[in-house]
């Protein structure tokens, strides 16, 4: 029926981040290598200069690099007694679409996980009791340590050119750093970013009130640099058309940039866009996978057989392929049984709306999706949770992202949404108005997981992913603890003459933007009972297929997690090189 | 952080004015009077700026980072006033156990900590607040004593005369000229001729001529550029194989110029773009903020700049 | 929709206002565009009314909700007052938005409320997009509030903190006016 194609060695599906670094990895060591985007190429020049680039309906409320729900989307509902409706249009995240996915459009918020995140449940246990765990959280820890991935953090930085101050250089602390950041092996490869008017007056607020705060690092670089794979990239310009957009500069890493072009001079390594896959294939014993079936551009089946299948698209639209595919048991709730699709969860976000007096001009327009000075007094465990009995917690910050118009034009609450009354307002405050953004770690719950949906289906006739998500009480204490110290934050800041605290509540919804750190569905643990990959993101069921990216995660910090993504995909392309390809079809021990 | 000289480029020799300019004697005067002077000026300074222009490569960047051993500088300082690169010190670390290759800041003055949330001061703002347009006319037009008539080199009205290899100052901006000259000052710019001026300026001259020249207006207005494919190609689109953006994104389409600090380039002489270029190549230009007019210049071949210069001169009939 | 838009966003002394800015104009343009037909909108059925957290529900593309909100609109306006809603006094319009905004008003099957958002909405995107979509006219969106536009580059001001901007605002298309018209990519 379909087209049968020769074979190659790895088909990676996803020509995102983690497709792009493996991809060429491989292929540099000699795998015959294809890369499945189902988008379109996207490359810097041509096709994200300005002033075309500089265009905020097309990319921001046209979402010109998003996935197209029209086509593909989810279906939501916060509890299993609900029924799943789909998300007719993108409210809550941007999944994205064409050659680089998201990580073409990201903010470039750049962090390492911490320590803690690793060993979130050994760790809050021996130090605070097991008690201090809600019993509805399934929160688990990694198979991994931060102290084995710090090398291929250490890489992913210098593939990016990650901008920062280094707080703690093997393990002395360094003045003038973050004094939380775990333990780095080199400096950043780049200085840090600049520092606009509102984050400076967070930050000398913060400060006086004992904390410790410190300039956001990024994937924004801030002078020219050539990174690990003799690529160059050019200094951010600050020009506020960064989350959402392709940069024009060269500026922001994205897998274009930094290592696709090196990737399709191998000989090995192919790109093939317009490609969607629809499953990955079994064998009929459903052990092995034999390679991928996709439709090409001009809607034909086409089957690509493969020795290895790295699944690499969207964090949670790779659960949906394990799910297509057959691959690994699906997690069912009411019987707490299987594991694929256990264990999701989003991000727990909320903020601190500031109104400032009119002689500070806070000029949000002038900015960078990373531009930002932050703080870890309350991520991660630096701080007693003791008292306040949650775990996780998160990093408080004012960032300059954007002032485009449409998005952006705050008021007090309180003020109409329309009329001359809010034309006053929106006047009064545009430039005079910034937010503390808090970005939380995010616990999962039984109830909190992934599935194929029953009704609902895309334009290929496959069955919609299906969230089922609300927020645990933990991460509702969480939100209210750190929204609070951002309430106090801002009102000790010069110039500030308002606050308007926004913890995050229950329910969760679907109609207003909380990252597009989705993650989990594919946890990575030691036991096949509760987790879906072993160590080396290796599937436990079908041992040549590996799954990368967030999907892996079995639970979210409160740190973004690309500099993650990017760690364990450089871990497990040396896994696959080191010790899957030295016994094929078996399970690797690590 | 050690210094590094980069192959030191002699300073471009000036091109002699042309016979019908007024003034011609104080001009000679500067060239060839102080030449040694300001060869050996450009030359410290060179070292003192680390300009090197080559971007950071991954690979060398090993050294341990700059720790600061000079005053304290406390997380989250109110707005100062003091230059952001004054503020962040200049304290050398020292060397790990394992001996490693260090690295240079080719771009940067210096490292900025992440507890610094300073400002920046720059000092062209201090000279913009002194200084009146009608006094800059003045400095402009005729001149002052000490101080040689802009109008001389860049035309009257702040039009170079056509065929001059001197840029036109009409079209930029106000923050833009004062920058330039504070440049001239500093060393991070720096030419024969301009240095020795720019360093007999005082501040209120510099607001005074910025204020003047900003305001000019530009008579002509810039047509459609009909220079060479290649040129046109960079400005419009860049070069994805060389990681060039767009040369429009920040210069405005055709050289027209966006903003305070993005000069205009088009109608500019060919041959001062040139030696712009091969001056932010060799970092014996290193005014532009972040460095990346040094990375592009390091990516551009001899051709490309050649056609770029060309279509940003055709520019103007 | 120009009288619905002059009290969304009114002309007064601060600025031209949404119907002077061209929102109407903007709203048709997208309208009969793909955006209007519903080419990024999931348009399988089956439709079921959800909870607040499942967002939108209906199967109206944006162009047909447009079409029947603004006929139920008027319908209710002259069912009431024997008038159009552009003939109403202002304060009258302003009284009948209020209404549609709380959902008051029976525009079935279409919600009020969900209609009332959507005008919202694309006013807004209408006064604040960029002067190529044909709203925002002579940047009246984007002088309100004081926003550059398609401005390039910041570096050598974001640092400068509380700079007064004072630049006028500038739109991809004063870039094409200058240069060649640069390649359209999706």
């Amino acid at each position: 029926m379909s087209k049968t194609l020769p074979a190659v060695d790895v088909a990676i599906i996803g020509g995102g981040w983690t497709g792009s670094v493996i991809g060429k990895e491989l292929a540099a060591a000699k795998q015959r290598v294809v890369v499945l985007e189902r988008g379109e190429p996207r490359w810097p020049s041509p096709d994200f200069q300005a002033p075309t680039v500089h265009d905020e309906l097309k990319y921001v409320r046209r979402h010109a690099l998003h996935q197209n729900t029209a086509t593909e989307t989810f279906t939501f509902r916060n509890n299993p007694q609900q029924k799943a409706l789909p998300m007719r249009r993108w409210q809550f995240a941007y999944p994205a679409t064409h050659l680089g996915g998201a990580g073409s459009h990201w903010s470039g918020a750049y962090y390492r996980f911490d320590p803690t995140d690793f060993k979130i449940r050994s760790h809050y246990n021996n130090r605070y009791g097991a008690k201090i765990f809600d019993e509805d959280l399934t929160a688990q820890d990694w198979p991994l340590s931060y102290d084995e991935l710090e090398p291929y953090f250490d890489r992913f930085d210098y593939l990016i050119g990650a901008s920062g101050y280094a707080g703690n250089l093997k393990g002395q602390l360094q003045p003038g750093g973050n004094p939380f950041e775990p333990w780095r092996s080199r400096p950043y490869p780049n200085p840090p970013m600049k520092v606009p008017y509102a984050p400076a007056l967070f930050g000398e607020a913060a400060a006086k009130l004992g904390y410790h705060p410190y300039v956001q690092p990024s994937a924004l670089v801030t002078r020219p640099y050539i990174n690990s794979e003799g690529l160059p990239m050019s200094a951010c310009v600050y020009c506020g058309f960064c989350s959402n957009f392709g940069c024009e500069h060269f500026a922001k890493a994205s897998p274009q940039v930094c290592v696709l072009p090196v990737a399709m001079k191998l000989p090995d390594f192919e790109l093939r866009t317009g490609t969607h896959v629809l499953r990955v294939e079994l064998t009929p014993d459903g052990k092995h996978a034999r390679g991928v079936t996709y439709v090409d551009a001009a809607g034909e089946e086409v089957f690509q057989p493969a020795n290895i299948v790295v699944l690499s698209a969207f964090s949670i639209n790779n659960v949906r392929l394990l799910l297509l595919s057959k691959i690994g048991k699906p997690f069912d709730p009411a019987t707490n049984t299987g594991v694929v699709g256990r264990n999701y969860t989003h991000q727990t976000t909320s903020g601190v709306n500031l109104f400032f007096e009119e002689s500070f001009n806070i000029n949000p327009f002038m900015g960078a999706g990373a531009v930002a000075v932050t703080m870890d007094d309350f991520s991660a465990d630096n701080f007693d949770h003791g008292p306040h009995g949650f775990v996780g917690g998160g990093y408080l910050q004012i960032q300059v992202v954007s002032g485009a118009p449409i998005s952006y034009h705050p008021t007090p609450r309180g003020t109409p949404g329309w009329g001359s009354e809010w034309k006053q307002a929106v006047r009064r405050y545009y430039n005079h108005s910034a937010s503390i953004t808090i970005t939380g770690s995010a616990m999962p719950t039984r109830n909190s997981y992934l599935s194929l949906d029953p009704t609902y289906k895309d334009a290929w006739g496959q069955p919609l992913l299906r969230i089922t998500y609300d927020l645990p009480d933990n991460d509702i204490r969480m939100s209210a603890f750190l929204t609070e110290r951002g309430d106090q934050i801002g009102k000790a800041m010069r110039g500030v003459t308002l606050t308007e605290p926004g913890p995050r509540k229950r329910p969760f919804t679907a109609t207003s933007y909380q990252s597009t750190h989705l993650t989990g569905g594919a946890a990575i643990g030691a036991d096949p009972a509760t987790s879906v990959v072993n160590r080396a993101g290796q599937c436990w069921d079908v041992p040549n297929v590996f799954v990368t990216g967030a999907a892996l995660f079995p639970q979210n910090s409160g740190y973004n997690p690309t500099g993650t993504v990017g760690a364990t995909a450089y871990w497990i392309a040396e896994r696959i090189l080191k010790d899957y390809l030295a016994a094929p079809g078996k399970l690797v021990q690590t | 952080m050690m210094l590094r000289r980069s192959s030191e480029e002699p300073v471009p020799a000036q091109h002699p004015p042309a016979p019908h300019r007024r003034r011609v004697w104080p001009v000679l005067l500067l060239m060839f009077g102080p030449v040694v002077v300001i060869l050996a000026a450009v030359g410290v300074n060179m070292g003192r700026s680390w300009t090197s222009g080559d971007a950071v490569r991954a690979a060398a960047v090993t050294a341990p980072q700059m720790v600061d051993t000079g005053p304290a500088v406390s997380a989250g300082p109110a707005p100062q006033t003091s230059n952001q690169v004054a503020a962040a010190g200049a304290g050398q670390t020292p060397m790990p156990a394992t001996p490693r290759p260090t690295v240079t800041s080719p771009t940067a003055e210096v490292v900025r900590m992440a507890t610094d949330f300073s400002p920046a001061r720059p000092t062209w703002e201090a000279a913009l607040a002194a200084g009146s347009a009608e006094d800059g006319q003045r400095i402009v037009e005729v001149g002052i004593p000490g101080l040689v008539a802009c109008s001389s080199c860049h035309g009257k009205a702040g039009i170079a005369p056509a065929g001059s290899p001197f840029p036109d100052l009409a079209g930029k901006q106000t923050e833009y000229i004062a920058k330039q000259l504070m440049d001239f000052r500093s060393g991070t710019r720096s030419h024969a001729v301009m240095t020795p001026i720019a360093r007999s300026m005082k501040d209120s001259d510099v607001g005074a001529v910025a204020k003047y020249l900003g305001g000019l207006p530009v008579t002509e207005a810039p047509v459609r550029a009909t220079g060479p494919a290649r040129g046109e190609s960079l400005d419009r689109v860049g070069d994805m194989a060389l990681g060039l953006p767009a040369c429009a994104n920040c210069h405005g389409m055709g050289g027209t110029g966006i903003g305070p600090l993005l000069p205009s380039l088009a109608g500019e002489p060919a041959q001062y773009l040139i030696e712009q270029l091969h001056a932010f190549r060799t970092g014996n230009r290193s005014n532009d903020d972040g460095g990346v007019m040094r990375g592009f210049a390091k990516r551009l071949s001899e051709a490309d700049i050649q056609a770029l210069a060309q279509f940003y001169a055709a520019s103007k009939q | 929709m120009d009288a619905i838009a002059s009290r969304l966003i009114p002309n007064d002394d601060l600025g031209p206002g949404a119907k002077e800015a061209g929102v109407t104009f903007f709203l048709d343009q997208q309208l009969a565009g793909g955006w209007g037909t519903g080419d990024h909108f999931y348009r399988q059925a089956p439709f079921e009314a959800g909870t607040p957290e499942q967002g939108y529900q209906l199967s109206f593309t944006p162009a047909q909700m447009f079409r029947l909100g603004l006929g139920k609109l008027d319908e209710a306006s002259r069912s009431a007052s024997k008038k159009g809603f552009a003939e109403l006094s202002p304060a009258d319009q302003d009284a009948m938005l209020k209404r549609m905004q709380a959902g008051e008003l029976d525009f079935s099957p279409l919600p009020s409320a969900v209609f009332f958002q959507a005008l919202l909405d694309g006013t807004m995107e209408g006064f604040f997009s960029d002067p190529i979509y044909g709203g925002n006219s002579g940047m009246a969106g984007w002088t309100l509030v004081g926003f550059p536009g398609a401005y390039a580059s910041y570096a050598n001001d974001i640092d400068r903190h509380g700079v007064a901007w004072t630049r006028p605002p500038v739109s991809i298309a004063d870039a094409h006016a200058h240069g060649a018209a640069g390649e359209a990519h999706p």
